[in-house]
């Protein structure tokens, strides 16, 4: 799925790199507008700045901060006399007060009162005429001398200024519905304005004049407050573009073409902690860099926006290389193994594991019992000097030691378990070893090999039991061939006159032995496949009770002929076990021809069938006619008989197969031999 | 006069089957492979063909799959494979009969003879039969003759061997423990039957089946019980 994306990460990334900017900066420009936009509580949209409460704002602050001003002066009038302007004539009367006196005023005033003259001094575009009449002293910021003449002449003048504002015995005249009396009555601007005795002029003319904050707040209105509309669409549009640029490059850092894993720069691989640092070094110069300048949104020159301009890059290609970095150390899985805080911890880890690996179980028992007796009596004296905001260390430190116990007895069991399954045959059996600790892990890796072994052996075995039947099967091929010949010619030749006695004699040997050399490699197959497991079987329900009385009468004659008596002892019940009838006849043939072949003539053969509770045992007694002068586990051997001499017939393979298919049928094979009586039990599991 | 072709690569096996059949009228081919077999064939008529499997140039199965693409007589596989799988792959393909090595004379003649007369006698016997008839593959039993006829002999059996024969093969296909066999002839309580049964079972196999350790009619079920095979006409 990622194959061909991969091919573009690049280019993606590159696209992503510079639309983010531009999205940043749609957004803010819209933000800024749609918050002064709020500030227009009272409107719903201004149609010019002069229409606006920001402008209603300012005025109203202009007026009283140059009333105010005006009061200040007063107290602090007699003070600057020597930078008093050539223009002034104080000897004309009281009145005569030029501008231009407020700015020696100004410069030197205490640090409090600063603020509002500058603030006035700047709003050039403000005109204004305040008379205190208490003192009968008028001041003014227009270009003229001030008498009783040009007051009357300054107060017409204002009055047919674009938009003006007069206070004049308690009353307001304006033409700023904003600032009308009813509007404006119960503001503290108002209020503080009537403390004073006064009387105000004032009015600005349209266009400004002078780049103050009215020029300043007229540009931003018209530039940022204006375009509303667009603002909505602007932060929109931004935040989508800005969204899914992030998405995208979050999708396809760490990305190359042509390969799946996350591939990991130069910076990705310094600490992390390193590049937290920097990041945070970084912007901390950026920002002392930006308090330093005076910001001033509306008035600013070309070396504070160059300035800004470069905080914000460096801002933005710091930013993004720490996102970028911490997406790619995440996503490649390693943004807690590039701390150093990681690297210490495996050094520590590294030390304690190659000091604990040379160390003795008893002094490593007596660290880990001290260590946490330490501990816990820390805690303890923590309690009882804290109180019981201790308590909760106590129970970590106890839950964690409890929980170290736990997972101890718990990988215990599990090798326990482990060890009980090898010794019951189960060679497939495995511990994982990564889930264990130190010593354990030692141990865990020993029993995985020994298991490992176990199953090799075995398969070793298996497959050499398997070579040896499909060569005992082949050579047996071999053998049948030329036995076929032979016992065909000897055959033929007893069908042939014979010179004499003796002759017929050696034929008859011939014969039998060439029958008994048939027999044998057939046995000899059958035994290999029996013991290898080599056999195919077809498990059914079979009545035990049936296939007595089955093979019972297949022998009856050969048992008659040996005057053998034959006494079957059946159940009422039906006696049913699961195996495979073809092989079960076989073991039941192979013992009842044992009995014709090695039962004392004339004695009596016992067969019974015996239900217990889980099992069905079929139980073969039998008079031997030979003296059985060797054990039951020599006769199960292959090649054995009750006999050493190899003169009757027969394999010796006889009960061999029999034990094997017998447990091939998941049942038991036992014999017992007591003076001469030969006993035979099979124990099958019963079935209902 | 049949002809019987013998294919095995070995010389004396050969050689002794010539005697053996011979004595039984039968004119024999002999080959040493499948290849001569085949050439053989293509210049005279066949009636049976005994083939050894492992041999030279072509081997008996080839031979057979080859033979039988364009003729029907009947084949016999001599081999001295004698598992179960070995035996069904030479009947699967193609072969009539399957005999291990080393083989007991009277039964390969006993087989050769019964392949001869199923072969010759298709169908013949059939139509004469009257009577109520109750038959498999070549087992027919006449129950107004009361005669046995297995592959074209008739065969002598006491009363109680002709009534379990007879009630078996009426239920051709259906498996009959000892009880139910006791039951359903004798019909009586199944009381001390014991292996009674088992020793006419025994005894009839003898006298039908040509060997009785491998019986083609009468089978065994071990630990369960005894039926007739059912074998569809040919």
């Amino acid at each position: 799925m990622d194959k061909i994306p991969n091919k573009y990460a690049k280019l993606i990334r590159i696209i992503c790199y510079i639309l983010i900017p531009i999205a940043i900066l749609a957004i803010v420009q819209s933000i800024i507008s749609l918050w002064y936009y709020e500030q227009e509580e009272k409107q719903v949209k201004a149609s010019s700045f002069f229409e606006s409460n920001q402008f209603a704002n300012l005025y109203k602050e202009s007026i009283l901060n140059n009333v105010q001003a005006s009061y200040i002066k007063e107290v602090e009038f007699e003070y600057p006399k020597e930078v008093t302007d050539e223009k002034i004539n104080e000897s004309d009367n009281q009145y005569t007060l030029h501008i231009s006196n407020y700015y020696g005023i100004v410069e030197s005033n205490v640090e409090g009162n600063k603020i509002y003259y500058k603030n006035y001094l700047e709003n050039k575009n403000l005109k204004f005429l305040i008379i205190d009449n208490k003192t009968n002293t008028a001041i003014t910021n227009m270009n003229q001398t001030l008498n009783t003449d040009t007051i009357e002449e300054i107060k017409k003048e204002l009055s047919n200024y674009s938009y003006f504002w007069n206070y004049e015995q308690k009353n307001v005249n304006t033409n700023i519905s904003l600032l009308s009396l009813e509007n404006i009555a119960y503001e503290s601007h108002y209020t503080d304005l009537k403390q004073y005795d006064c009387t105000i002029y004032t009015g600005i003319k349209v266009p400004l004049e002078y780049h103050d904050y009215y020029y300043n707040y007229e540009i931003v209105y018209d530039k940022i407050v204006q375009p509303y509309d667009n603002a909505m669409i602007n932060l929109l549009l931004g935040s989508l573009i800005l969204l899914t640029c992030m998405t995208l490059i979050t999708i396809y850092v760490g990305k190359e073409k042509g390969k799946n894993e996350i591939v990991l720069n130069t910076l990705d691989k310094i600490p992390y902690e390193i590049v937290v640092l920097f990041v945070l070094f970084v912007t901390g110069i950026t920002l002392s860099v930006i308090d330093t300048i005076n910001l001033n949104i509306y008035n600013m020159n070309m070396t504070t926006a160059f300035i800004i301009i470069i905080a914000s890059a460096v801002f933005y290609i710091v930013g993004m290389l720490f996102y970028l970095t911490s997406i790619t150390r995440m996503k490649a899985h390693t943004l807690w193994k590039s701390t150093i805080v990681y690297y210490l911890y495996r050094l520590i880890k590294k030390g304690v594991n190659s000091i604990s690996s040379n160390l003795s179980l008893s002094i490593k028992l007596g660290i880990v019992i001290i260590t946490y007796t330490i501990l816990i009596l820390f805690c303890i004296l923590l309690i009882f000097s804290l109180g019981p905001v201790a308590i909760p260390f106590l129970l970590g430190i106890w839950s964690f030691m409890f929980y170290w116990g736990l997972r101890y007895l718990k990988q215990l069991k599990q090798m326990k378990q482990m060890v009980k399954e090898l010794y019951e045959g189960n060679t497939q059996i495995r511990l994982t070893e990564e889930e264990y600790k130190g010593d354990l892990k030692e141990v865990c890796i020993y029993l995985n090999d020994i298991a490992g072994g176990f199953q090799n052996a075995i398969n070793k075995s298996l497959k050499s039991e398997r070579m040896k039947t499909e060569l005992i099967t082949n050579v047996s091929h071999d053998i049948k061939t030329p036995l076929t010949s032979i016992i065909n010619y000897v055959d033929l030749l007893k069908k042939e006159e014979m010179p004499n006695e003796k002759t017929k004699q050696y034929l008859d040997v011939l014969d039998q032995k060439s029958q008994r050399l048939k027999r044998l490699t057939e046995d000899l197959v059958e035994a290999s496949k029996a013991s290898s497991g080599n056999i195919k079987l077809n498990i059914e329900k079979i009545d035990i009770k049936e296939l007595i009385k089955q093979v019972s009468g297949e022998f009856e004659d050969r048992l008659n002929e040996k005057k053998l008596e034959l006494l079957l002892n059946l159940p009422e019940e039906n006696a049913i076990i699961t195996a495979d009838s073809r092989y079960l006849y076989r073991v039941m043939e192979n013992l009842y021809s044992n009995i014709v072949k090695y039962a004392l003539p004339q004695s009596r053969v016992y067969v019974d069938v015996i239900l217990q509770k889980d099992t069905v045992e079929i139980n073969l007694k039998n008079i031997s006619k030979e003296k059985l002068n060797i054990s039951a586990e020599e006769l199960m051997e292959r090649f054995v008989r009750g006999e050493s001499s190899r003169n009757t017939e027969g394999s010796g393979l006889g009960l061999s197969i029999a034990q094997s298919l017998i447990e091939l049928q998941k049942g038991t094979f036992q014999i017992y031999l007591d003076g001469d009586l030969f006993k035979v039990i099979l124990t099958f599991q019963r079935k209902q | 006069m049949y002809n019987i072709l013998v294919c095995d690569d070995d010389k004396e096996i050969v050689n002794a089957i010539e005697i053996y059949l011979s004595k039984e009228g039968y004119q024999i081919f002999k080959a040493y492979n499948g290849n001569e077999a085949l050439a053989i064939m293509e210049k005279t008529e066949i009636h049976l063909v005994i083939l050894d499997i492992m041999m030279p140039k072509m081997d008996g199965m080839t031979a057979a799959s080859k033979i039988r693409e364009t003729k029907a007589v009947p084949i016999i596989m001599l081999s001295a494979k004698s598992e179960d799988y070995d035996k069904v792959a030479g009947l699967n393909n193609g072969a009539d009969d399957y005999i291990t090595k080393p083989f007991n004379p009277v039964e390969l003649i006993a087989r050769v003879n019964s392949q001869i007369r199923r072969y010759t006698s298709l169908g013949s016997f059939k139509q004469k039969e009257e009577g109520t008839i109750y038959q498999t593959g070549d087992l027919k039993i006449n129950d107004d003759t009361k005669q046995v006829i297995v592959e074209g002999k008739e065969i002598k059996l006491t009363p109680t061997e002709y009534n379990i024969l007879k009630f078996l093969t009426k239920n051709k296909g259906k498996v009959y423990s000892i009880n139910q066999i006791y039951e359903n002839v004798w019909e009586d309580e199944a009381y001390g039957a014991d292996n009674i049964i088992a020793v006419h079972i025994r005894h009839i196999r003898e006298k039908i089946e040509i060997n009785p350790k491998e019986p083609k009619y009468l089978k065994v079920i071990w630990g369960i019980g005894y039926k007739i095979e059912k074998i569809e006409e040919v």
